[in-house]
């Protein structure tokens, strides 16, 4: 008997449009983020950004999130109706996911749960760098949410807050500091950056982090792999799309006296 | 991305059924700009040893070769698989994965509470793997038990008497345990990339909720292609079953 080899191939083409819903009422981070997202976007998944036209300016605490959860559910209904074949609430927060998943029939996700998912099967321990203080705790409760507190070795925080996330030189040296710290005092495997709002500097990070590491501890530590949460939400939302999957109708029962969503099959 | 840039394999003990229905099913599962090519490898040839090897050796001579998958099931020979990829991940550079944590994860991607329906035999087995990989808490389960759907659905003469049984399973596990998600777990006729579908269509007004139905080897794909998109792969300590 011999080895049997071949190649699967896409036998139709379907294009799909994909929504981008950058939950802050300021269109600052649209361009930016597209650019991430087309970074790892297949050519079959076409996306688009669309920002709140209510609410705050960026996220930092629970109050924000509630503030800009309505029109978050707006964008999401209005896109569930519009043709689309997936969407993403654009912050590590998750802000409106949940609700949004009782309401809309199109799969939506956070920058949370996917990227988590994701870096456990990379690495048994890790961290996240989030941007200030106030941050940690809600993504302290996410994680026990997700059951992957025991994973967790810190969230940490690189004192930087969202609105000034585009100081690169210094976004980048404050999270392989905290990621080295990570790795050498805590036992972390892997980091996850902790805002969606830390473009374009995974790649930065993740070379001069391991560089540092071993530089310093030469073959003590292994590859520590980094993980962008935009993007890395972005693909597994294709690969949800791909699938045909969405949210569960069990875990996200549509609520007593609204009309039952739409099915898709 | 040039869609020759990027190559994953997928590992499989050869077996005539497989060939239909992956060749034709799970193409629209594919991720146009990355060529996915099967490898199917006689039962002879199929150990730990020989398919660490094997995936080592691709690495090293496949032009774009970006990711791995090894297909199956079988409870007792995860084990096998397992250490074959641990060997791999020690050296090289690339994602490699199975097929229980891709679909358990996506499975908690949409849900919080999943169960298997499996053709498995061995089903305090796959539980171990289930807890090996940090997903019992979970498990949905009913008077303690999971849900286990017994038959082989590839070779089930009666099609669509067991895709019934399979289905009454799942209302079950919906109904008894409040499955939120259902894994399909078989090691044949369970990779049927139609099954999925179907059962979604049968549980879709079911009275006592919608699950969603996760198919093994489309998670295994579409994972393992997000994680060559980002350009991540294992840290080289990664050991997932002690």
């Amino acid at each position: 008997m011999t080895e049997l080899n071949f190649e699967l191939s896409q036998t139709e083409s379907i294009t799909h449009k994909m929504k981008v819903i950058v939950p802050v009422a300021t269109d600052i981070y649209n361009k930016p983020t597209m650019a991430e997202v087309n970074a790892v976007a297949a050519s079959d998944m076409i996306f688009d950004a669309e920002n709140l036209t209510t609410g705050t300016k960026f996220i930092e605490s629970r109050w924000a999130e509630y503030q800009d959860t309505g029109n978050i559910m707006s964008i999401a209904q209005a896109t569930d109706k519009s043709g689309y074949s997936g969407m993403i609430s654009d912050c590590l927060g998750e802000p409106g996911v949940g609700v949004c998943r009782e309401l809309v029939e199109t799969p939506i996700v956070g920058g949370f749960d996917l990227p988590c998912a994701t870096i456990n099967l990379l690495a048994d321990k890790y961290t996240i760098v989030t941007v200030i203080t106030s941050v940690i705790p809600m993504i302290t409760e996410l994680a026990e949410n997700l059951s992957t507190s025991a994973n967790l070795t810190s969230v940490r925080q690189v004192g930087i807050p969202v609105n000034q996330l585009n100081n690169i030189p210094k976004l980048e040296k404050a999270l392989i500091q905290q990621g080295y710290e990570a790795v050498t005092t805590e036992g972390a495997l892997a980091m996850l950056m902790g805002c969606t709002g830390m473009l374009g500097v995974r790649e930065n990070v993740e070379t001069n982090l391991n560089a540092r590491l071993e530089q310093d501890y030469p073959g003590k530590y292994p590859r520590i792999p980094v993980i962008d949460p935009a993007q890395n939400a972005v693909t597994l939302l294709q690969a949800m799309v791909r699938m045909g999957i969405t949210q569960s109708r069990v875990t996200y029962e549509t609520p007593p006296g609204l009309p039952p969503v739409r099915a898709m099959l | 991305m040039d869609p020759t840039s990027r190559v994953l394999k997928i590992y499989g003990l050869q077996d005539d059924f497989i060939y239909g229905y992956v060749s034709g099913g799970y193409a629209k599962l594919v991720d146009p700009d990355i060529n996915a090519l099967f490898q199917l490898i006689p039962a002879a040839e199929w150990n730990a040893v020989a398919l660490a090897q094997k995936i080592s050796s691709d690495a090293q001579t496949v032009a774009g070769f970006s990711g791995a998958i090894v297909f199956g099931m079988v409870p007792k020979e995860f084990a096998a698989v397992q250490r074959a990829l641990r060997s791999i991940t020690a050296t090289a550079t690339l994602p490699l994965t199975e097929m229980y944590y891709a679909p358990l994860t996506m499975s908690r991607t949409v849900a919080r509470r999943f169960t298997f329906a499996t053709s498995q035999a061995d089903v305090a087995a796959m539980m171990k793997i289930v807890d090996d990989l940090g997903f019992s808490g979970q498990l949905a389960q009913a008077a303690g038990k999971s849900v286990h759907i017994a038959g082989n659905y590839q070779y089930n003469e009666n099609a669509s008497e067991v895709y019934q049984s399979i289905l009454d399973g799942c209302q079950k596990a919906v109904t008894d345990a409040r499955a939120e998600c259902i894994v399909l777990a078989g090691a044949n006729g369970m990779m049927d990339p139609s099954l999925a579908p179907m059962l979604r269509s049968g549980l879709a007004d079911y009275k006592d909720g919608v699950p969603q139905i996760i198919d093994p080897l489309g998670a295994s794909v579409t994972m393992l292609q997000s994680l060559i998109r980002n350009k991540v792969w294992s840290n080289r300590s990664y050991q997932a079953v002690a």
